[in-house]
């Protein structure tokens, strides 16, 4: 299903916190319409990573471009970036002095300058995508885990972004909201997005991932299909992880 | 016996319901519950009564000149307001009345309250007029007056309450009965007081047209949406300070004022250039030669303050660099841009007027120095203080939180300063030194320069409020809306300021009501206000001397009044909005 | 932000009205210069003004002798200017101390009846704090200095409420009280040897207390030792003046040391005090990795920082008229301590003195005849003082029940009665978080001592006025108080933060 354009590309990016080096040289290419799946320990990178990747942080060597732009200081590029680039929080991050429908149609009618009414119609068919259009007029603290998350969702889908990014999305769910959020995302799979996903569910990355990374101490230690990966992994940090966590 | 402190907060807090759960027991609970408890309460009780006697004896003790208040409710009220003209101020009353009435209306202020409330409030009050009757060491006729109210009061309440019995305790009375009902008192206290008729004439008015607007607003909140009708009251609320105190009390001659040489021509080159600027800026397709102008005006703005200009053109060029750069965050649709420009156009016009209004002589008649003086000075003070240092206060708040540490540092260094001085002394730069630091063609006059002086003084205590809100914002939304592509602006304007605020509502009604009391201070640089009048006016005159402490407990109790309902009505509006209870 | 890009994509820099980095610095640099811009218009103004009405803006005001009287303090007819402030400036903090002691107090006592379970006490107390603190501050103490005049006048013969011992008069409230004579300062020495004493026995005791396990009369024992202190000292007292020739060798040396040394000594000073703070600063960021990337901000603060301690020692090279003037200040300071501690004064440490009244109806003046409280100085004092109490009380009942509601579950598992648990678990705790904002008030009162001006209260904002009046030195004066009131507050903070701290640790 991938394309053959690469969508993201990222050269040996190194970031560091303070002293601490968090990203080693992370190299990856991403092609169009690829669903990318990054597992690996707690405080591996991983979220550094993909936040590197719409410069929630600012990558300090290497190069990242992404959508043939390359995220430097430039206004333009990043303004670009951001409305390219959609993002699913772990906390979910809605706003909860808005409604529903004001959290999902405030960036496009005050980034992408649509009118309130086709940001309205649109938002409207988002929140049916993701299952919950009675819920349009709710405030965020009304809704459970699982909805808030697909509200989310629909939030940045509605900024017609080229690029999905999931920050583990849904780990702080109870399980029997769990699914579905998994399926909406399965949903955007399907429909050929480009996805990079942070997550430690290995259902949703053997059924849906084109591409399996595991990263440890800032670095990607392997990469390969899902096959591959839960099958026959080759390094000993691979397996010693993979079995903790399956 | 879980959380015995907590406990205890909690049952005092309710003690008013008990005493129908039988007097004696809510006694044994509240009072007598151990030897300590009841020893402390015959002391406390003791003290109290010594307490509320000598109060009482020194209130309504014959040497009182009680009588010199509601001879100079005048000069408490507008001090050396002319009298002729004193309709004015029965207008700018109407008109707050008015809206008051409306916005009671359509906020749906109060509601219902039930009817045993009602009744316990009854009955408090006649306990209060019997304790008067007992303690007060004053005439017998004031005495059994007193008694018989007070006793009359207890009645009702009790009638009331047992009206409403206990199968009933869900039904409720509407607000607009009471408040009907509170007015008929007024009303016939009013008339029976000694005060001239002309007063009660106008007063009545006043009570007429409570009334009325508050039917009105029932009317118009079934017409129009609450939003609208929410929005455009706050417009009024907001054009209503102006127009009251530059227009109505002041009554400006606008003969002198050059309005065809200088604000004819002003406001329509600024409506037509700059309306076409804000057009062209605000259109989305502006880019960064939008920003390049919109810093070329910026720089203009600054320079026109070095040359000589009149002051219209140097506040409206102010004002166009503001939405100069505002244009094209906010702008984008054709919407948008059209209410850009029509947000110009209002505002270049309501400048204009009230600069006209300001730059007029006063016409009123037989006027000694300022014209404004009293409660209507004090109000003046905290009204516009408050409006003026609301946006400085955000402002600074917004640097002392910001990423650029330049701004931080200004922004710091003006908030600790100004926290680490005395108003007073603020006062006294205001006062006494400002008008040098200005060009020479500007010559602030004394009130307004304690105004500015209680703004600048309030912007830096509110911008910590602010902050405190700020700060209490998780990170997650700044990224979630960066996220988004909102820019700086945006994310502030509409994600994080309106969260922070509503967090600190609390403090901002505390900082609202300090600046309330701290008006009081221009009464050392010489300014008639309340304080003033209570304290060196009106017992200073020959037939009210010796009155000084009654007039100081009069303004007592005025400010208290004041102050206190701000206070319980922050609180139902924080019960209201659930602060706190994300 | 740190621009530290790839080697490769260097030569993408972005054009710099689209660098990020760049624009958010060209902000900044706009707006301070906007600002420097309006702060030139308006000292040019100033001058023009200054000049237009003939006066010129110097300090010769405080030398000079001002002319003025002043209605209470150390000294009614100063000499100087600079007198006349420093008898506002210690007027001021009279009423302000009394002012903490008495607020501190009530407003505790009070904060507790508001969570008393007895009805009475606690509405009475809800009550007094509505009040009080919905009434402006200026008000009441206008208010307490009216009924101050309404008391009965003094006269000669059974003015007091007891003759010899109170009275309370429209002249002022007079008590006997012991006054410190020569020898005072020398025992004082002692006085706080013995505190310094008291604390180390108290934290032995503290030590035997856990080691034994028996009560070990650690506050009896603390006690002992500060009245041993000050019952040796009472006599001994002459030794302390040893203290003075430490201040006269201080005051000799400030008086001979040249000035060009002294520039060069604070100049060193302050480029060191900004040498140590950026180390200290990058020693923050450094770690067994090595340092840290530093950011634009990073940057900005060492920048700042080093160039304020250069632009000190430039102005102490410029301008050596501020070192003459610390030289001169230091040296009249240790004088000053030098005589109060000398050996060769001699007399009694401290007097008992009871009012007494002369016959125009006046109180035989300050000093031994008991102390007085001036109607002003009543005025400010209550006004203040009930004030203040109000918002400790609030303070002091949020600081319990913040506590209150996990602590005392525990409290009471461990089968603590209710007395001892308020005394051992709450308040100790409460008073962690009571501290801070109890700092917060202090401020608050110092600063409201300045509504004093309104009674004719002389503490400095009132000898201020008097002496502008008086000069024309308006300026000048609003200057001096603002720094004054800026140190105390500074001095303040300091004390709260630094007990901060130090709380901090212990948790810890
Ligand atoms: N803002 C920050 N300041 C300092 N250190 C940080 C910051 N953000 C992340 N780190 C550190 O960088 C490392 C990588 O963090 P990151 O959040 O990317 O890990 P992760 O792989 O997402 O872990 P998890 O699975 O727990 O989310 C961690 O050691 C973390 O402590
Ligand atoms: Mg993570």
């Amino acid at each position: 299903m991938p394309g053959d354009k690469d969508i993201i590309i990222s050269e040996g990016v190194k970031k560091w916190f303070g002293d601490f080096q968090a990203l080693k040289g992370v190299d990856l290419r991403v092609k169009e319409g690829e669903v990318v799946v990054i597992i690996g320990p707690s405080g591996s990178g991983k979220s550094t990573f993909i936040r590197c990747i719409n410069r929630l942080e600012v990558h300090q060597e290497g190069r990242i471009v992404v959508d043939d732009v390359e995220l430097t200081n430039d206004l333009r590029n990043i303004e670009k970036i951001r409305s390219d680039v959609g993002m699913v929080f772990q906390q979910f991050n809605l706003f909860p002095h808005l409604t529903v429908m004001q959290n999902i149609t405030l960036a496009p009618i005050w980034v992408r300058k649509h009118t309130r009414a086709d940001a309205e119609a649109t938002a409207m068919a988002l929140l049916e995508r993701v299952g919950i259009p009675e819920q349009a007029e709710k405030f965020p603290g009304q809704l459970s885990g699982g909805q808030q998350q697909r509200v989310a969702i629909a939030r940045s889908l509605a900024m017609e972004p080229r690029i999905m990014l999931f920050d583990e999305p849904t780990s702080a769910l109870d399980p029997e909201m769990i699914k579905e959020v998994l399926d909406v995302m399965k949903e955007l799979a399907q429909s050929g997005m480009t996805m990079l996903v942070v997550t430690h569910e290995m259902g949703f990355a053997k059924e849906v991932a084109d591409r399996v990374l595991f990263f440890d101490y800032g670095a990607i230690v392997e990469a390969g299909t899902p096959e591959h990966f839960f099958t026959s992994p080759e390094h000993d940090r691979t397996k010693l992880f993979l079995s903790q966590i399956l | 016996m879980t959380d015995p402190i907590v406990n205890e907060v909690q049952e005092s807090e309710s003690a008013p319901e008990k005493p129908s759960a039988g007097a004696i027991r809510w006694a044994k609970e509240n009072l007598f519950s151990s030897v300590i408890n009841s020893i402390l309460s015959l002391l406390m009780l003791a003290i109290i009564v010594l307490f509320v006697r000598g109060l009482l004896s020194y209130l309504f003790s014959e040497e009182r000149l009680w009588n010199v208040i509601p001879r100079n409710m005048k000069l408490y009220w507008t001090e050396a307001y002319p009298v002729a003209e004193m309709t004015r101020t029965w207008v700018s009353l109407g008109v707050v009345v008015v809206l008051t009435g409306l916005s009671l209306a359509v906020w749906r202020v109060g509601g219902r309250t039930s009817p045993r409330q009602f009744g316990r409030t009854l009955t408090s009050l006649g306990i209060a007029g019997l304790v008067l009757a007992i303690l007060a060491d004053a005439s017998a006729g004031i005495r059994i007056g007193a008694a018989v109210v007070g006793a009359v009061l207890i009645l009702a309440g009790q009638a009331v309450r047992l009206m409403a019995g206990p199968g009933f305790k869900e039904e409720t009375i509407h607000i607009r009965s009471i408040l009907l009902g509170v007015l008929a008192i007024i009303g016939g206290i009013v008339w029976i007081l000694p005060i001239e008729s002309g007063t009660k004439v106008s007063l009545s008015i006043q009570g007429v047209l409570l009334v009325v607007s508050y039917l009105l607003g029932g009317l118009i909140t079934s017409r129009v949406s609450g939003g609208l009708a929410r929005g455009a009251l706050v417009g009024l609320w907001m054009l209503s300070l102006p127009v009251i105190y530059l227009v109505i009390q002041r009554a400006p001659v606008v003969a002198d004022v050059p309005l065809m040489s200088v604000f004819l021509p002003s406001v329509v080159g600024f409506i037509v250039v700059g309306g076409a600027f804000l057009w062209w800026a605000g259109s989305g397709k502006a880019g960064e030669p939008g920003r390049l102008a919109a810093g070329v005006v910026v720089l203009a703005a600054l320079g026109s303050w070095a040359v000589s200009l009149p002051m219209l053109v140097r506040f409206l060029l102010l004002g166009l660099a503001t939405f100069a750069l505002a244009a094209p965050t906010f702008g984008g649709t054709s919407k948008a841009q059209k209410n850009i420009v029509v947000a110009w156009s209002a505002g270049v016009l309501l400048t204009a007027y009230f600069m006209a209004m300001m730059q007029a002589d006063t016409g009123l008649e037989g006027l000694q120095g300022e014209f404004i003086g009293g409660l209507n000075l004090t109000f003046l003070l905290a009204l516009a203080g408050l409006a003026i240092s609301f946006p400085i206060g955000i402002m600074l708040a917004l640097g002392r939180t910001s990423s650029m540490p330049i701004f931080r540092l200004l922004s710091t260094g003006y908030i600790e300063t100004v926290r680490g001085v005395p108003l007073i002394t603020v006062l006294f730069f205001a006062n006494l030194v400002i008008n040098r630091f200005l060009p020479r063609e500007v010559e602030l006059d004394d009130v307004v320069k304690a105004i500015v002086a209680v703004a600048l003084f309030s912007a830096a205590y509110l911008a910590e409020n602010v902050r405190g809100g700020l700060q209490s914002i998780p990170k997650g939304q700044y990224e979630a809306a960066k996220a988004m592509g909102l820019s700086t602006v945006q994310t502030t304007v509409f994600i994080t300021l309106p969260q922070a605020l509503r967090s600190v509502i609390p403090a901002l009604v505390g900082q609202v009501i300090s600046l309330f009391k701290d008006t009081s201070l221009v009464a050392i640089i010489g300014l008639a206000d309340f304080l003033r009048v209570a304290r060196d006016i009106v017992p200073n005159q020959p037939a009210s001397l010796g009155s000084l402490r009654e007039s100081l407990l009069f303004a007592m109790v005025i400010y208290w009044i004041f102050t206190f309902n701000v206070s319980r009505a922050s609180l139902r509006l924080e019960r209201k909005l659930g602060v706190g209870e994300r | 932000m740190t621009q530290t890009a790839a080697p490769k994509a260097a030569h993408e820099r972005p054009p710099f009205w689209r660098d990020a980095t760049v624009l958010k610095w060209a902000a900044q640099i706009a707006v301070l210069l906007g600002l420097v811009f309006v702060a030139v218009i308006a000292a040019r103004s100033a001058a023009r003004n200054l000049e237009a009405q003939g006066l010129t803006f110097s300090w010769r005001f405080l030398s000079d002798p001002p002319g003025i009287q002043l209605s209470e303090g150390f000294a009614t007819l100063p000499d100087s200017g600079l007198e006349a402030i420093l008898v506002g400036v210690v007027n001021m903090l009279r009423v302000t101390a009394s002012g903490v002691v008495a607020a501190t107090i009530l407003g505790v006592v009070i904060g507790i009846a508001r969570l008393s379970s007895n009805w009475l006490v606690n509405k009475s107390s809800t009550v007094y704090v509505e009040t009080i603190r919905n009434i402006p501050l200026l008000l009441q103490i206008v208010f307490w200095a009216a009924v101050f005049v309404s008391f009965p006048s003094l006269e000669s013969e059974g003015s007091g409420p007891i003759e010899g011992w109170l009275y309370a008069t429209n002249k002022g409230l007079s008590i006997p009280w012991f006054f410190p004579r020569e020898a005072f300062w020398q025992w004082a020495v002692f006085l706080l040897a013995g505190a310094i004493a008291a604390r180390f026995v108290f934290r032995w005791r503290i030590k035997v207390l856990e080691e034994t396990g028996h009560d070990a009369h650690a506050v009896g024992y603390s006690l002992a030792a500060f009245l041993a202190f000050a019952f040796v000292g009472w006599f001994a007292h002459p030794l302390a003046g040893a203290i003075g020739w430490i201040f006269g060798g201080l005051a000799w040396l400030f008086g001979s040391i040249p000035v060009l040394l002294m520039q060069i000594v604070l100049a060193a000073l302050a480029v060191g005090l900004a040498a140590w703070w950026i180390k200290r600063f990058l020693d923050s960021l450094r770690s067994p990795a090595g340092l840290a990337r530093l950011t634009d901000d990073d940057i900005f603060r060492m920048g700042l920082a080093g160039a304020m301690g250069l632009v000190a020692a430039v102005v102490f090279f410029l301008v050596p008229g501020i070192t003459e003037g610390i030289n001169l200040g230091l040296e009249r300071l240790f004088e000053f301590w030098d005589t109060k501690f000398d050996f060769l004064r001699t007399g009694t440490v401290l007097e008992f003195g009871r009012p007494t009244v002369e016959t125009p109806g006046r109180f035989a003046g300050f000093g031994l005849t008991g102390m007085t409280m001036s109607g002003p100085f009543f005025g400010v004092w209550m006004g203040v003082t009930l004030y203040t109490a109000a918002f400790i009380a609030e303070i002091v009942r949020g600081g319990i029940l913040a506590v209150a509601k996990g602590q005392t579950e525990a409290g009471l598992a461990l089968g603590l009665k209710r007395g001892q648990l308020l005394r051992m678990i709450v308040l100790p705790q409460a008073f962690r978080i009571i501290l801070p904002p109890m700092g917060n008030q202090y401020l608050n009162l110092a600063k409201n001592t300045s509504l004093g001006i309104a009674v004719g209260y002389a503490e400095v904002v009132a000898v201020g006025q008097t002496l502008f009046n008086q000069t024309g030195a308006t300026i000048q004066v609003i200057l001096i108080w603002m720094g004054f009131y800026l140190l105390v507050s500074l001095i303040l903070s300091a004390i709260v933060n630094w007990y901060n701290r130090r709380v901090a640790l212990v948790e810890r």
